[in-house]
């Protein structure tokens, strides 16, 4: 019998306090402080991360603009009461699927009705909507475990090894 | 629509240049060629931690073993990009990891051959690291989106992986007879498994032909293999060092340094699971497993109690985000 890897969590990253949060893939998890920790391990091994948020995956509804053409998402879904969601769009392949809206609905479908009609300029190839409600967020009280470490080791970055130089000295020997 | 009429819009979207995306339809073929291929990817990082973290406590400096941990911890989380690549395409991380641990799945031969002394660990960095690298710039061009994107983030940390290595090997091909003659025998050990890492040559390739039509691959395996011959070859022969090839040549005309036959009997005897050190790698996982089962039960049971208590630890301010907005 496979061993049980527990939910799937998506996560959001925000690699500068300036830029919007991104979908950066999925970690699994027992529980979101986990899945935040996780989080971190797997996509913060590097500098430039100064937040990351974790949503259990069944709360993130993902649709593809092709998705969209073949059935265009209904305004009521399963209303609820009414909530902060946040609309992440990806403009193009090439272009991370960002916050891109955010907005009060009773349902992730509502949301993303709405965010279709208001930003209709918006092109975007993939969406992914979550309610606030559902996030885990890192905060300050995290900055020095979860961020710190990595923003020092620079032995990690490829620009520390002088490998063209010193192929070429040595060639010129 | 009809399949036909699916298929062909699929097709037209990727000779475009479009990604396809989880959700996207796509043929049931795409769709399982991808899951094969993404999950033995993701089994090659996390198999290939083993010949290289056997090192990590041998490590001659600290710094060398600061690099060598950070080089080793990117290879896990390599591995999990690409488990998520192939769980967006309906895979289940329990059945590929099942997969692995029961030997049923695949996962790069060049990780089943011993790393017998510190050059070793040079020498992988430089050599398969880089050949890596050229198949996973490839691959960054991919059809699919999830992959394509684990691809972007695995090749920037790959850069450092490959010149943490070749700033070992540049360095012991400088020093003393002894480190020399350590350099030049890692390099005979790990050449040709280095060039089977590209895959049989394209003619006995039964994937590839697919793979390119539907734009997962872009280039042939022969074709990579070329590229990364010619990167290596001057660079290796500047520091004095060669490679086990009788037969390799400089090809004025078209350039290129061609190199002699490839021992496709002993990739096959690796490939089925006949390597040097198959049993250990694997029986290295288990082990791994197994050991981290206490962990897994204790996070699952601390899960399980926060669930049927409420929260035990200190609670995370909850409250409108503060986010920055286009
Ligand atoms: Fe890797
Ligand atoms: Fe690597």
């Amino acid at each position: 019998m496979p061993d049980t890897q527990w939910p799937r969590f998506e996560v959001f990253l925000i690699e500068d306090e300036r830029k919007p949060a991104e979908h950066v893939g999925s970690v699994h998890a027992p529980d979101p402080e986990m899945a935040l920790l996780n989080a971190r391990d797997v996509f913060v091994r590097r500098p430039h991360c100064e937040g990351l948020w974790v949503a259990a995956s069944g709360h993130v509804l993902f649709r593809t603009a092709e998705e969209l053409a073949r059935d265009p998402v209904s305004q009521n879904g399963h209303p609820g009461e009414e909530r902060r969601y946040l609309v992440f769009g990806k403009p193009n392949h090439r272009e991370p699927l960002a916050l891109a809206a955010c907005l009060s609905a009773q349902s992730p479908e509502e949301a993303l009705a709405q965010a279709l009609k208001e930003s209709s300029a918006i092109e975007s190839v993939l969406w992914a909507v979550v309610s606030e409600a559902e996030l885990t967020r890192s905060d300050r009280n995290d900055r020095v475990s979860f961020f710190e470490p990595a923003a020092t080791k620079n032995y990690k970055l490829h620009a520390e090894y002088p490998t063209a130089r010193l192929m070429k000295e040595i060639r010129q020997k | 629509m009809t399949d036909e009429a699916r298929l062909e819009a699929f097709e037209a979207r990727i000779a475009r240049g479009e990604k396809i995306e989880p959700g996207d339809w796509m043929p049931e073929q795409y769709r399982k060629q991808l899951i094969r291929m993404i999950s033995q990817h993701a089994h090659s990082e996390i198999v290939g931690m083993l010949p290289e973290g056997a090192w990590i406590t041998r490590a001659p400096t600290l710094r060398r073993k600061l690099v060598l941990l950070a080089k080793v911890q990117d290879e896990a989380g390599h591995g999990q990009y690409l488990y998520h690549a192939a769980e967006t395409l309906g895979a289940t991380r329990e059945q590929m990891l099942d997969d692995l641990l029961s030997s049923r799945a695949k996962y790069s031969s060049v990780f089943n051959y011993p790393t017998l002394s510190w050059a070793d660990i040079g020498v992988i960095g430089w050599l398969v690291d880089g050949a890596a690298i050229i198949n996973q710039t490839m691959l960054a061009k991919s059809s699919y989106g999830p992959y394509s994107r684990a691809m972007l983030r695995i090749c920037a940390e790959e850069t450092f992986h490959k010149k943490q290595g070749q700033e070992m090997v540049i360095l012991l091909s400088q020093g003393t007879p002894k480190q020399r003659a350590m350099v030049q025998n890692a390099i005979n050990r790990w050449w040709w498994p280095t060039l089977m890492m590209f895959g049989p040559h394209d003619s006995e390739s039964k994937n590839s032909a697919e793979l390119m039509r539907w734009g997962v691959k872009t280039r042939s395996n022969d074709e990579l293999r070329q590229v990364f011959v010619n990167q290596l070859i001057p660079d290796l022969h500047a520091l004095g060092l060669s490679v086990p090839d009788p037969q390799l040549r400089f090809d004025e005309e078209t350039g290129n340094w061609l190199i002699g036959p490839i021992d496709w009997d002993e990739f096959w005897r690796v490939v089925k699971g006949n390597g040097p050190c198959n049993a250990e790698r694997l029986e290295a996982r288990r082990q791994a497993h197994e050991d981290g089962r206490w962990v897994r039960e204790a996070l699952a049971a601390y899960a399980e109690k926060q669930k049927t208590e409420g929260p035990q630890g200190p609670q995370r301010p909850q409250g409108p985000c503060e986010f920055a907005r286009p």
